[in-house]
């Protein structure tokens, strides 16, 4: 009865293998990059900044589609998703904002500058704090539900302003090195690919985390619901 | 230069941040199997 659901499913296990030998390779292009004419080899940082980031506003973004199927469909498995994966992109953002930091004190002089990217990156960063204080603060399902997912679509929304906070607000930070606005690349091939290794890394990463945490937030609710 | 210092802190904290919420989540995960 127990077995079928104990330990790892075969795919997350091949989405974690997977996750871990793309890191290891980006890791091996990354050092193997050439440094940057104005920074020098600080500019690995950016393969896992960027990296962070954008898997970040992934996370968000599905944590934002399912939160809307939750409302529309009112099944709790699309609510536990969200939160799972709402969960995993505040955690990335973290590591964005770390990663970030590390490269702004070399650089700018300053680990934090309140300037529209980091501005709105914070704000990013507390939208999904205040999510998580909603969800410990409502009791019942149901309306904790509901409450999540509506702050879930918010920070959906806050997304588009933080990406585009470089071009629309220009200040100390660089806009996108793959620039998606203007379809333009800002770096040789060979800088290019240890960030898609690392960009890919962190993906195929993510989703094994969300369907670890999906799956578990599933037994442990069904735990509650026997325990009654 | 000075400055690999922070490249390093960069990249030994997302790798230690990436094995260790995988180690997390599998404990989690064989506590509610």
């Amino acid at each position: 009865m127990r077995s079928h659901r104990a330990g790892l499913d075969p795919l997350s296990k091949g989405l974690l293998a997977l996750g871990y030998l793309l890191l290891l390779i980006g890791f091996y292009y990354a050092m193997k990059a050439p440094p940057d004419v104005q920074q020098g080899y600080l500019v690995r940082i950016l393969y896992l900044h960027v990296a962070a980031a954008w898997t970040g506003y992934l996370a968000f973004i599905v944590a934002g589609v399912y939160a809307l199927l939750y409302l529309i469909r009112q099944n709790p498995a699309y609510d536990r998703l969200s939160a799972a994966s709402a969960e995993i992109g505040l955690w990335l953002s973290l590591l964005m904002v770390i990663g970030g930091m590390m490269w702004a004190r070399p650089t700018w002089g300053v680990y934090w500058v309140w300037e529209p990217r980091l501005t709105s990156v914070a704000v990013m960063i507390a939208i999904y704090v205040g999510y998580f204080l909603i969800r410990q603060a409502i009791e019942d399902p149901e309306m904790r539900a509901k409450a999540a997912a509506a702050v879930a679509i918010l920070g959906v929304v806050n997304i588009p302003i933080t990406y585009m906070s470089v071009y629309w607000w220009r200040s100390i930070h660089q806009t996108a090195t793959i620039d998606v606005v203007n379809r333009r690349l800002h770096m040789p091939p060979e800088m290019l690919y240890p960030l898609l290794i690392n960009l890919l890394a962190f993906s195929v990463l993510y989703l094994a985390f969300l369907r670890i945490k999906g799956r578990i937030a599933a037994l442990e609710a069904e735990r509650e619901a026997l325990d009654g | 230069m000075g400055n690999e210092v922070f490249v390093w802190v960069v990249y030994l904290t997302t790798y230690a941040f990436i094995v260790g919420y995988t180690l997390y989540l599998l404990w989690r995960l064989g506590r509610s199997s």
